[in-house]
């Protein structure tokens, strides 16, 4: 009987193995990314599906012109991403180029030893604005912040470089819908925070039903950092922000500062679309495209959003968040940074190769291309007239761009304490607005015991 | 007492419920108390099938009807929406892949463990209580203690992305509940059974097959549908590694159809309603031995 | 172990603590040895390769502090627990917010689950029409738990939603909820747990029915005789007698309250605010939601705490149910 004994414990497993395998059977691919060996082909990762299509178009420009392939593979949600990144990280089996957060994951996959540092290589940053032409390179603010004890990005040098910028972009604009506005008779666009709430309220008075503001806040970063971060801005300038944002009571959050700035923001409370603290970014966009809402904050991301979504551009005015009256800077205006950025791996077996890859992608005719493909801003500069090149859509959002030291910059995090994580600040926020659940003292509290935790580090 | 009696036949369990003769006794509460129980009944039928009536309802409603809300039987009603999610979002793929993963890791799940609950309830052997409660401690683990290590081991092995890298932490992921279920059901079956199969001369491999199998079919049906249906609806793991669409299952493109394009809830539903017609279909096909298997896991 | 492992009475045999039968039987037989290590072979096997090393490399990150990215890790002893427990003013906080609403699930979903599954299944077991019909519509809501019905229900719980909409159409609009059943800090929680109770009815409604027909109908008819209401026996004859099962029912649902966070996940991702955060969300969110923040050592401390307090749980509620047997 003892014979028997190797032979079925074999094919039980064999049985299984098969079971297994056949369900896998199709799906058996290498499962991406990591496969540099294949010749001179260069593997890349986005987190970012509106761009894969836009980037795939651009590839094959790249082909004819240098016989070198590139394949995007998209990684969503970003918990995945990051989920991915980690398990590649282990193996060293990383694609040869990412599609990276600019000032944000590149500092921290370049501190892990992930990513080549492009100073050397980056020769074209020229064709980008020069606004945001040094962005993904480690500023001494930013290598200072590395320094902080509990930094994401610790073992960064000054000016390295980790990224080049692939799109550009701001938040912090309000879009509102025009035929409302006028019929609520709100002729002009607000110039200031009261002006603004001020419109609020008649659009509401005359649609009590779908009269509301909507804003994503399932992402409760997006009410604090979209709106009421360049109001701040705008209400205490630069220093006056940062100090919120510091460990100082004279400045912070419960200074009086702090508190007025709440105050401020606390006004638009009554006017949140119903359910806006369940919606996601898309949904809260949607809304508006639908009618469901009258004002929603965005970026310039949401234009091409909402056009998609059937909303007629000509019917949405468009205005950066104002300043309150008697601000330290008066006229906001609101600085483009980059969003994402393009960075090369410290494994590609391809370096050359991938490097003329991001060169490629700043070029200007294929940077406009994507840019349509993808209805995102391109970060190469277009002359004066964008519009001419990339349509009216695309242009009318480089036109919103401010620039100058005055104009807020919403991609510097130079302000914030180290391991910040701006999810759960934000959360504390919403008890203040839209939950109600924390009056303006409470809130403040609230905010700055988080901060406080963070400055005092683990 | 039922939990903790001595095992007793499973084919006692299927007995039909027992007479309610004490009710004629007490002529005038026995309407009263048939009222309240229709009532009950009917309205927990209710709650039970809420949702779905308004899934159903939105899978049938046009875009400017669902954006509108209103009632739940639609005014003019639709196919397309539903033909549409199934054609142009490719459901039929997704809808084989989840297949593939469901069947292949319900299969694992019963060959597996069939064998090793066999060797815990009727064999001898050094290890055994000591495996069986590893085995069962497992049950406490938390899923998400063990998601990023199943990540970074499937990475090293290759199978990341892959359908089998979901059948293997889903096979592995069942064993302390499938072992438990069928240890049970095995200790259920008389041991002179057993020694009369011996008797015969039947080997191990046939007593298992030819006795114990059998007589624990309600069983392995059980542990079957009660690995299938959790897998069929599995998100986490799914979530975080797979990425290339084509290897997409239902739930998660259905995430997919949610968070990338802009969508109403009338194909969000009809997407929805995809998902959930297939396991709804398995388990009234499988119910009659389900039930049979559940009540021979209580009393064994 | 990443399956969402599904309920089921099986846990029953953890009540016994003992293998079973043939204790009396002390002397091994070889081939019967080889034969049983034969057949377990595939599961150990198996455990081996997808268990054994996530297990051990997951304890093992519980002490360290990493991003997933470097190629080195810190190694900080026990401080992940300390920080997570207390120490730390930023990672305790959101844990102690998270477990105050865990306890609540842990409370009210078995509780519910029984005050519900209890009185349904003794209506079931006198229906006489329907039966079949009534058992699968019961059991609906559980096969399908999962994203397809938590978008329904995320549907129906909108702020101009079915459910408000059926509140004002029934006269009682003062209990709709404007702001959506999940935006109101108030109502986003137990809404959840309602859902949870509604997943987890179908099981506990089973087992109890299973149970109520493997009672002897001469129990209940003796104390009929004795001139008790109907409604009395279930309480005072029924009841006691399934108390057995209704342990496995309270385990198996604390167990999901403790552990389980899918439905959280998907279907508010702990908003409004952070208002239905939980101990399982929040493990995730260390792990994955972080942002490459070196939490992934935190994240897998707090894994293992909601084992150890799923054991703790599982036994102290074992010592309770057999002290009362």
């Amino acid at each position: 009987m003892n014979r028997y004994l190797p032979r079925s414990a074999r094919t039980c497993l064999a049985l299984a193995t098969i079971l297994a395998l056949t369900g896998a059977v199709t799906a058996c691919g290498p499962g991406g990314g990591g496969d540099s060996s294949s010749g001179d082909n260069l593997t890349m990762w986005t987190f970012k599906q509106s761009h894969v299509a836009a980037l795939q178009k651009a590839a094959e420009s790249f082909k004819q012109k240098t016989g070198v392939g590139v394949t995007v593979e998209a990684i969503t949600p970003d918990d995945a991403f990051i989920a991915r990144v980690q398990a590649a990280a282990q193996t060293r089996s990383l694609p040869d180029i990412f599609e990276v957060h600019t000032n944000g994951d590149d500092f921290t996959f370049g501190a892990a030893g992930l990513l080549e540092d492009l100073t050397e290589e980056a020769t074209w940053t020229d064709r980008y604005l020069p606004s945001v032409a040094a962005e993904g390179t480690v500023t001494e603010r930013y290598y200072k912040q590395s320094q902080e004890k509990g930094a994401k990005s610790a073992g960064i040098k000054l000016n390295q470089r980790f990224s080049v910028p692939l799109t550009i972009g701001t938040f912090g604009i309000v879009y509102a819908n025009k035929e409302r506005l006028t019929a609520a008779g709100v002729t002009e666009s607000p110039k200031t925070w009261e002006d603004f709430v001020a419109a609020l309220e008649a659009v509401r008075r005359a649609r009590p039903q779908d009269g509301g503001l909507s804003i994503g806040f399932q992402a409760p970063t997006t009410g604090m950092e979209w709106l009421m971060q360049p109001m701040a801005y705008g209400k205490l300038g630069k220093a006056g922000f940062a100090g919120l944002f510091s460990n100082d009571p004279a400045r912070n959050w419960t200074s009086a500062n702090g508190r007025s700035v709440l105050e401020s923001y606390h006004q638009v409370t009554p006017y949140w679309m119903p359910g806006t603290q369940t919606l996601t970014i898309d949904d809260a966009d949607l809304a508006f495209a639908q009618g469901r809402s009258s004002f929603v904050v965005g970026g310039t991301f949401t234009l091409a959003f909402l056009s998609q979504n059937g909303m007629n551009p000509e019917n949405i005015v468009t205005f950066p968040v104002p300043s309150p009256r008697g601000g330290t800077v008066p006229e906001l205006s609101l600085a483009p940074f980059a969003l994402t950025g393009l960075s090369v791996s410290a494994t590609t077996k391809n370096k050359d190769g991938a490097v003329k890859w991001l060169e490629h992608l700043a070029q200007t005719d294929v940077a406009s291309q994507f840019a349509k493909d993808a209805l995102d801003v391109p970060p190469v500069n277009l002359g004066d007239d964008p519009t001419g090149t990339l349509g009216p859509v695309l242009g009318a959002m480089i036109g919103s761009f401010g620039s100058g030291v005055e104009a807020y910059n919403p991609g510097d995090t130079t302000h914030q304490p180290p391991s910040y994580d701006a999810a759960v600040v934000a959360r504390s926020l919403m008890e203040l607005t839209p939950l109600k659940k924390a009056d303006v003292p409470t809130a403040a509290a609230g905010l700055q015991k988080i901060i406080d935790g963070y400055w005092a580090g683990k | 007492m039922t939990v903790g009696a001595a095992p007793a036949a499973i084919e006692a369990t299927a007995r039909p419920a027992p007479p309610t003769r004490g009710v004629r006794r007490w002529r005038a509460q026995a309407v009263v108390a048939r009222t309240v129980v229709g009532l009950l009944l009917a309205g927990y039928a209710m709650v039970s099938l809420y949702p779905f009536l308004w899934m159903v309802s939105a899978a049938f409603k046009t875009p400017q009807e669902v954006i509108a809300g209103g009632h739940l039987i639609p005014r003019d009603p639709t196919l397309s929406t539903l033909v549409d999610t199934w054609n142009r979002l490719h459901f039929f793929d997704y809808f084989v892949n989840s297949l593939q993963v469901t069947v292949a890791t319900t299969l694992g799940v019963v060959v597996i463990y069939s064998a090793a609950s066999y060797a815990f309830a009727a064999l001898h052997f050094p290890g055994r209580t000591a495996l069986y409660r590893l085995f069962v401690a497992l049950l406490f683990v938390p899923g998400v203690v063990t998601l990023l290590p199943i990540v970074l081991l499937e990475n090293r092995l290759a199978i990341l992305g892959t359908h089998l890298g979901l059948v293997l932490p889903f096979v592995n992921g069942t064993a302390p509940f499938a072992v438990l279920l069928l240890t049970n059901a095995f200790r259920a079956v008389p041991t002179e059974l057993r020694d009369s199969a011996r008797v015969d001369g039947a080997g191990e491999l046939r007593i298992f097959t030819r006795v114990y199998l059998p007589l624990a079919r309600p069983a392995l049906v059980t542990i079957a549908l009660l690995t299938a249906i959790p897998t069929w609806n599995e998100y986490l793991l799914t979530r975080v590694s797979l990425n290339d669409p084509a290897t997409y299952t239902l739930p998660i493109a259905l995430q997919a159809l949610k968070s990338s394009q802009v969508v109403q809830y009338n194909s969000l539903m009809a997407g929805a309603l995809i998902v959930v017609i297939p396991v709804v279909i398995l388990f009234l096909a499988a119910q009659r031995y389900f039930v049979n298997g559940l009540t021979g896991a209580i009393k064994g | 172990m990443t399956t969402d492992v599904p309920t089921s009475p099986g846990a029953v045999t953890v009540s016994r603590g003992r293998t079973g039968r043939g204790r009396g039987r002390r002397r091994y037989q070889p081939r019967e040895v080889a034969w049983a290590y034969a057949f377990v072979a595939p599961a150990i096997v198996l455990f081996a390769v997808m268990g054994v090393y996530t297990l051990f490399w997951g304890l093992q990150l519980s002490f360290v502090q990493w991003n997933g990215l470097t190629p080195t890790w810190l190694w900080v002893g026990l401080r992940n627990y300390t920080d997570l427990l207390w120490a730390s003013p930023v990672f305790s906080p959101p844990v102690r917010a998270a477990a105050l609403n865990t306890v609540w699930v842990m409370i009210a979903a078995p509780l519910l689950t029984v005050v519900i599954s209890f009185p349904l299944a003794l209506a079931l077991n006198r229906a006489r029409r329907f039966v079949g019909l009534l058992r699968s519509v019961y059991f609906v809501p559980y096969i399908t738990t999962g994203i397809a019905v938590y978008l329904a229900w995320q549907y129906v719980l909108e702020p101009n939603g079915a459910i408000n909409t059926l509140l004002g159409a029934l006269g009682l609009g003062s209990l709709s909820q404007p702001q959506g059943w999940l935006g109101n800090p108030d109502t986003a929680l137990p809404t959840l747990i309602v859902i949870m109770v509604w997943s987890a009815v179908p099981v506990a409604t089973l087992l109890y029915l299973t149970g109520l027909q493997t009672i002897d109908p001469a129990l209940t008819e003796a104390a009929q005789i004795d001139g008790a209401s109907w409604w009395r026996v279930n309480l005072s004859v029924v009841w006691p007698l399934l108390r057995g099962i209704t342990a496995v029912i309270v385990l198996l649902n604390l167990r999901d309250a403790l552990q389980g966070f899918q439905i959280f996940l998907i279907m508010t991702d702990g908003g409004p605010g952070d208002h239905t955060n939980v101990l399982g969300l929040q493990t995730y969110r260390l792990a994955f939601q972080s942002e490459l923040a070196p939490t992934l050592g935190l994240a897998s401390a707090l894994g293992w705490m909601l084992f150890v307090a799923a054991v703790l749980v599982a036994f102290v509620h074992l010592r309770v149910t057999r002290e009362r047997r």
